[in-house]
């Protein structure tokens, strides 16, 4: 008897030793992508990497500092065109050499996408299954691979690779519900730093001569317009996490925007008065991972655009309905 | 697939068919395409004319660089993509006219430069070591214009720069929409 009790409680204890050296080893993919999620945002790094979409290719540099006033960062283009985008809690700056062009525009930077949720990232796995997928070695760093497989047709889907000891993302993959690869990130070089020096952040041009685009001005809504838009229909899992009017450069009025997330998936719903000769985009545009879908209503364009496939645009401009 | 296809198939597999039907067919169909692949390496294998090593991604990195072609040798492949590309969103800012007609044009210069013989040679010879599957947005797709640029373009770059702030507040992949902005297409 006292033989027995030695014998489970030894089983007991080292079943829990051994799940625990597993834990450590083969960490879960959703924590996982938590702390890289975590680790983007908190640490200070400079790396170079590889943005691939289609037959381009193009070499990028991006420059992170975390600060108790915020992040700050900058993202160079190594190849091309020398553009940089800067951003800061307040503005994001995009500088555009081949133009003589600045556009600024209002940041949030900082603002997690997790505050957007309604409930914490579990939930996201009734719509994605997440598996660790393996160890693989990217920028001469071990990472994990982690899957993230979208449940139904209407996601997309993602392969990452997270740096075992920082936690900072190493590569990605957007995938369609196929498996192909609609566009990649690879790092060669990755770099964690104590400090980021303040010279490292500001652009490399003077852009004084350049014309500046400021897109942050206050915004005087008195054209209020009555009517009231709904989506009707998105996947399910969809919420919706905000809804703003937006100051667009190209509009006469403020844009309604709604603004739904599963947890993982962000699409836009765009609603815009259109002036009095029509010249509308109707139908689906594409970049990469991005679908826009286009269509008009009674005087209105409705636009969806999101990292999801051309279904999923399609069916949620088209189910947007107007109250009044 | 019925009987009939597999004997057009057949048929233009022994060079006795003529019907451009069938080949649009084939192109389109993935069915008729395995079996196109089959055949063939039936026959292959029946005139003991087998390769060392065999792939059977062949017909799809064939058609792949077909897609890179002039519109010429593929003429109707562009019609299963019925989505244009947001030139306009990789230079994002976009209030630039300018911005948008050296991108389309480099884009031509893009799809034109790779000449035919040159990609389809390399890509049979080395079927296994360099395949990256292409995205739907295809260069060849890219209409030709002289016009100016719409507001309706304008337009739909805003409402991109503007989701991509919302988009870029971490989570999995927060460089990304910013790396959409900074990229450039290829210089002539």
């Amino acid at each position: 008897m006292k033989h027995q009790f030695l014998l489970v409680f030894s089983v007991l204890l080292f079943g829990s030793i051994s799940s625990a050296y597993s834990d450590s080893n083969t960490p879960d993919p959703q924590v996982l992508i938590d702390e890289m999620s975590k680790a983007s945002r908190e640490l200070n790094y400079d790396g170079v990497f590889i943005y691939h979409l289609g037959k381009q290719i193009d070499t990028m540099r991006i420059i992170h500092k975390s600060g108790t006033d915020g992040a700050y960062e900058r993202l160079v283009s190594l190849t091309g065109n020398a553009r940089e985008v800067i951003r800061d809690k307040e503005e994001v700056k995009c500088f555009f050499p081949e133009d003589k062009m600045v556009v600024v525009d209002k940041s949030r930077l900082g603002k997690l996408v997790s505050t957007y949720l309604p409930s914490p990232i579990k939930s996201i796995s009734e719509y994605y299954s997440f598996e660790l997928a393996g160890e693989d070695r990217v920028a001469g760093m071990e990472a994990w691979m982690v899957n993230i497989k979208p449940n139904d047709k209407y996601r997309y889907g993602y392969q990452l690779w997270i740096e075992k000891e920082s936690r900072l993302l190493l590569k990605s993959e957007l995938k369609n519900q196929l498996g192909v690869t609609l566009e990649q990130i690879i790092f060669t070089q990755l770099e964690v730093h104590n400090e980021i020096d303040d010279a490292l952040l500001r652009p490399s041009m003077s852009a004084e001569d350049f014309t500046w685009y400021n897109n942050v001005k206050k915004v005087d809504f008195k054209v209020g317009d009555k009517k009231q838009w709904k989506v009707t229909w998105m996947p399910v899992g969809f919420t919706m996490s905000e809804k703003e009017k937006e100051l667009m450069m190209t509009s006469s009025m403020p844009v309604e925007h709604f603004l739904y997330t599963d947890g993982l998936a962000l699409v836009s719903v765009y609603v815009e008065k259109l002036s009095q000769k029509p010249d509308i985009n109707a139908g689906l545009s594409n970049f990469g991972g991005v679908n826009a879908y286009s269509t008009h209503a009674g005087g209105y364009q409705i636009t969806a655009v999101g990292e999801v496939p051309k279904t999923t645009v399609t069916l949620m401009a088209n189910s947007v309905k107007s109250f009044h | 697939m019925n009987e009939s296809k597999n004997e057009q198939l057949s048929a233009l597999i022994d060079g006795e068919h003529e019907n451009e039907h069938t080949l649009d067919e084939l192109i389109h169909n993935e069915d008729m395409k395995d079996t196109w692949s089959r055949y063939h390496l039936i026959g292959d294998c029946l005139r003991d004319n087998l390769p060392e090593e065999i792939s059977n991604q062949i017909s799809t990195q064939v058609s792949n660089a077909l897609r890179d072609e002039p519109n010429i040798l593929a003429p109707n492949i562009t019609k299963r993509f019925n989505t244009k590309p947001l030139m306009g969103f990789a230079i994002a800012a976009s209030v630039a006219m300018v911005a948008v007609f050296t991108i389309k044009s480099g884009n031509e210069q893009d799809s034109s430069f790779k000449s035919a013989p040159t990609i389809a040679a390399t890509t049979v010879a080395q079927p296994q070591t360099f395949s990256f599957p292409d995205p739907q947005v295809l260069p060849a797709a890219i209409k030709k214009s002289d016009t100016p640029v719409s507001t309706a373009d304008q337009r739909l770059n805003n409402y991109l720069i503007n989701h991509n702030e919302y988009r870029s507040n971490g989570g999995v992949n927060a460089i990304l929409p910013y790396v959409r902005i900074v990229t450039t297409e290829p210089q002539k």
